[in-house]
């Protein structure tokens, strides 16, 4: 498609999905690319890295790389599936709200409200300390049902301006049936938009289930990065001088983010022709310096 | 059914817009008829009501009083059937190219999207080869446009297409909303030869709307002139053009550009509040009509 | 003629991409008497826009002013002014009307708060002082003084654009550069905004460069004109031997494309 290879052309997208095609490959191959188990006790508490445990160990013995790897497809999972729930209610809304108007605009409008007040980590907090130990598919799902709020207002702004265009006007007066227009017409025209707001979705799951496991409301059995990050506080990593146990979890959502946040500014680049300086400011730059020409 | 009776006609029909002190009479008592084969062209500034007009035959919305006649029938009441039967039949040619197409299809898709809604008849081979038929009459190449999006084509070529895809569903009727006034001047010819054809090869009934009174005068056999919502004077081009009788039509004419007449030193006092005067009367509702000539009527601008 | 009031000599200006550059103005030259109504025409694209912004040195990257252009402005040349020098330029010898220029007033400014701007920003004026030069300038584009404590909103069209005017006349320039700026008005409309340039130039002696596409238009009102094809300037005249004798095919081309409203009718046919 026409933005796929736009992207590969764009240096920082390129950047952005080597790192994220990276993260995946590790955590699909996460059982070959290590011995050890990520659950088992394989050496002495809190030992520093070494030619045996690449990321040393935590307080229980177990190797950090194993956790790591073995902890991205939780983030990865959590990460991708929420973002995919968030962006699908919030653009679906979006979408319908913006074209519909009138009354059906009325009612999404004033549940969006509700959501949008209502303060998104405070209410997750909550609902999983009520749940008790949140496995990372309830995370994952509370995050996709209560962070849908803001996808919806930038859908709908964007659908309202795109409304007015007579393209539309000509597919409704030539009989096509609003679901089309609005699948069809409307939604190609988005993909932008929603291609931002899903990877900023994906970003703030990961983030904010690393938060909620580390304040200890997810389940301690679970191998995710927010777990690595609630034992290592436990275990006063940092204090004793196991760096490397707090550490590895932070660097890897660190990673990830910078790399799904690149992706996220290629794609706003592309959309939007005038960020684009790039060689262009190169060039002009040099020739003014040069004397070439003066503005 | 005589070829000479209307296609397409308004009748008494009136919009309000708002109520009380802020309503706005967007249509007033405005009537007109469509006939196949004949170019009818509405001129008038922003705000004269001619985009309602264009609006209330496209069926935005409906008239709140009068009706809208299609093929002699009121369309009021009309069955869902005869509602598709009018949508194939009256179809919109938009003033904005780089609007008017959905910049993420293709051209193939712009042009077998009516056909695929409005021709059911026919299978796949045979919408292709509309598609590429259409193009040709629009005196476009084929082979070249069909897999191209619409930012790769000029603002000249955009206006072909929406010209094409409105011909694709065999309509009775063609809306032209200032065609042309978004393209280069020299493009605006090919254009608008392009709708002088179409409408003589296929008996269509044209409806122009412009506040470019030249162009008017080049593709349109009838004329009305609008202000304010209501219909001020209408007949024949040449009637109306070379013996204007409404203070407004003068006024309008006056003011084209004519590279003959230089401008006069200075616009003398009088005239400046004598326009005032012709637009405060010219707002004023005038339920009169008054025939002036064989095919030129005019509604007598309240003293 | 006496020193020319705008002298543009070889001005090329190319628009720097990433790999390529587009040549936007191709060595242009022409000169603009004092009191005189130049017009500059072309379709869209020809570079007519491009020499209006680079008289007021308005453009940002990725334009690029080639060496070995030159403006002159009353004998100087803008292209050699700092930032200090520019600043003083700007609106007191040179004024310019946008294209959307009914769009360019702050619409939380009234009338007099945005004449006010202007003026201080110029001069050491007092309140008082600028609200009498403001209820001045308002009368010369035939607009009543109460009308100084409206917004732009409150305004039509057409009067936004007459304030946008006499805003530029605030400090007297020599030259006003006008680029479309009726094209948005209806046809009443420009024809009195026209009108009134007209007399005000006879009056306060200014030099107009009004850009448009409308050919027929410029005819009425300019004194010379210069037509512009893709960058170049093809043919510059007197306004009737322009519409009487165009001597480019071009130009030829563009009455060819023109229906007339009176008279006779252009073939259906444009030259080639």
């Amino acid at each position: 498609m026409k933005l796929l290879s736009q992207l590969l052309h764009n240096r920082k997208a390129v950047v952005g999905l080597v790192i994220l095609t990276l993260i995946i490959l590790v955590a699909i191959f996460a059982p070959w690319l290590t011995e050890y188990s990520p659950v088992k006790r394989v050496g002495r508490p809190h030992q520093a890295p070494s030619p045996e445990h690449w990321l040393g160990t935590t307080r229980l013995g177990h190797d950090v790389f194993s956790r790591l790897i073995h902890g991205a497809r939780v983030s990865l999972a959590v990460g991708f599936g929420a973002g995919l729930l968030i962006t699908v209610i919030g653009t679906v809304l979006g979408i319908i709200a913006g074209y519909k108007g009138g009354v059906i605009d009325e009612i999404i409008n004033f549940f969006t409200n509700m959501v949008l007040v209502v303060p998104n980590l405070p209410l997750l907090l909550v609902l999983a300390s009520f749940i008790g130990q949140a496995s990372p598919l309830v995370i994952a799902i509370i995050l996709g049902f209560t962070s849908w709020a803001w996808g919806v207002r930038v859908t709908r702004s964007e659908t309202l301006s795109l409304r007015q265009r007579d393209f539309v006007k000509s597919a409704e007066m030539l009989g096509e049936p609003a679901w089309r227009i609005m699948a069809l017409e409307i939604f190609p025209n988005l993909i932008s938009i929603v291609g931002i707001n899903f990877i900023g979705s994906v970003i703030f799951a990961v983030i904010t289930e690393a938060t909620l496991e580390f304040l200890g409301l997810g389940d301690p059995n679970t191998v995710s990065w927010g777990i690595m990050l609630y034992n290592a506080q436990n275990a006063s990593a940092l204090s004793v001088g196991a760096w490397w146990d707090l550490l590895s979890p932070c660097l890897a959502l660190a990673l990830l983010g910078l790399g799904l946040a690149l992706i996220n500014f290629a794609i706003d680049e592309i959309a939007n022709p005038r960020l684009r300086t790039g060689g262009m400011l190169n060039r002009w730059t040099r020739m003014v310096r040069v004397g070439e020409g003066k503005l | 059914m005589n070829d000479r009776s209307p296609v397409l006609a308004l009748d008494n029909v009136s919009k309000v817009f708002g109520s009380g002190d802020t309503a706005v009479y967007a249509a007033r008592s405005v009537s007109f008829a469509l006939h196949p084969g004949r170019t009818l062209a509405l001129v008038g500034e922003s705000g004269s009501g001619k985009t309602t007009a264009a609006r209330l035959i496209m069926r935005e919305y409906e008239p709140d009083s009068g009706r809208l006649l299609f093929r002699n029938a009121p369309l009021g009441k009309a069955s869902a059937r005869t509602i598709k039967a009018y949508r194939a039949s009256v179809q919109m040619v938009f003033q904005d190219p780089f609007s008017a197409l959905n910049p993420a299809h293709t051209i193939r898709y712009h042009l077998e999207r009516p056909l695929r809604l409005h021709r059911p008849d026919l299978n796949g081979v045979q919408r292709r080869a509309a598609v590429v038929e259409l193009l040709e009459r629009v005196k476009l190449v084929p082979d070249q446009l069909m897999g191209k999006f619409p930012h790769e084509l000029s603002g000249g070529q955009r206006q072909r297409i929406s010209i094409a895809r409105a011909l694709a569903v065999n309509p009775q009727v063609i809306v032209a909303d200032e065609p042309t006034s978004m393209l280069d001047v020299s493009v605006r010819l090919g254009i608008l030869n392009l709708l002088n054809d179409m409408k003589r090869q296929e008996s269509l009934a044209l409806l122009y709307i412009t506040h470019d009174i030249a162009t008017a005068r080049y593709v349109a056999e009838d004329i009305m002139v609008m202000y304010a919502g209501q219909i001020v004077e209408w007949g024949a081009v040449d009637s109306v053009l070379g013996q204007p009788q409404h203070p407004y039509t003068r006024l309008l004419l006056a003011a084209v550009p004519d590279p003959d007449r230089r401008f006069a030193e200075a616009p003398a006092d009088d005239e400046l509040s004598r326009i005032e005067t012709i637009r405060r009367q010219s707002a004023l509702p005038q339920p009169e009509t008054r025939q002036v000539g064989d095919n030129h009527f005019v509604r007598p601008m309240p003293e | 003629m006496s020193q020319p009031v705008l002298s543009i000599r070889h001005l090329t200006i190319d628009y720097i991409g990433a790999e390529t550059d587009f040549s936007a103005v191709r060595d242009v030259s022409f000169d603009i008497a004092p009191g005189e109504f130049f017009g500059l025409a072309g379709e869209s694209g020809c570079g007519k826009s491009t020499i209006a912004f680079a008289v007021s040195r308005l453009h940002k990257p990725p334009a690029l002013i080639r060496s070995g252009s030159e403006i002159l402005v009353n004998g100087r040349d803008v292209l050699d002014l700092d930032e200090e020098a520019l600043r003083a330029f700007r609106w007191r010898e040179v004024a310019m009307v946008f294209q959307s220029a009914m769009n360019s007033l702050n619409p939380v400014l009234t009338i007099e708060a945005q004449f006010h701007d202007v003026l201080r920003a110029h001069s050491r004026i007092s309140r008082a002082q600028a609200r009498e030069r403001a209820a001045e300038l308002l009368e010369l584009v035939d607009i009543s003084p109460d009308r100084l404590s409206a917004y732009p909103h409150q305004c039509s069209g057409g009067m936004r654009q007459r304030v946008v005017i006499a805003i530029c006349l605030a400090l007297n320039p020599k030259l006003l550069i006008m680029d479309e700026p009726t094209t948005a008005l209806d046809v009443v409309v420009q024809r009195e905004i026209l009108q009134r340039i007209d007399v005000l130039r006879r009056k306060l002696g200014f030099s107009v460069l009004f850009i448009t596409h409308d050919l027929g238009l410029m005819v009425q009102v300019s004194d010379r004109i210069g037509i512009m094809l893709e960058g170049e300037l093809v043919e510059v005249n007197d306004a009737q031997t322009i519409y009487r004798h165009p001597q480019h095919t071009y130009t030829q081309r563009l009455w060819a494309s023109m229906p007339r409203l009176q008279g006779e009718q252009i073939a259906r046919e444009a030259l080639p």
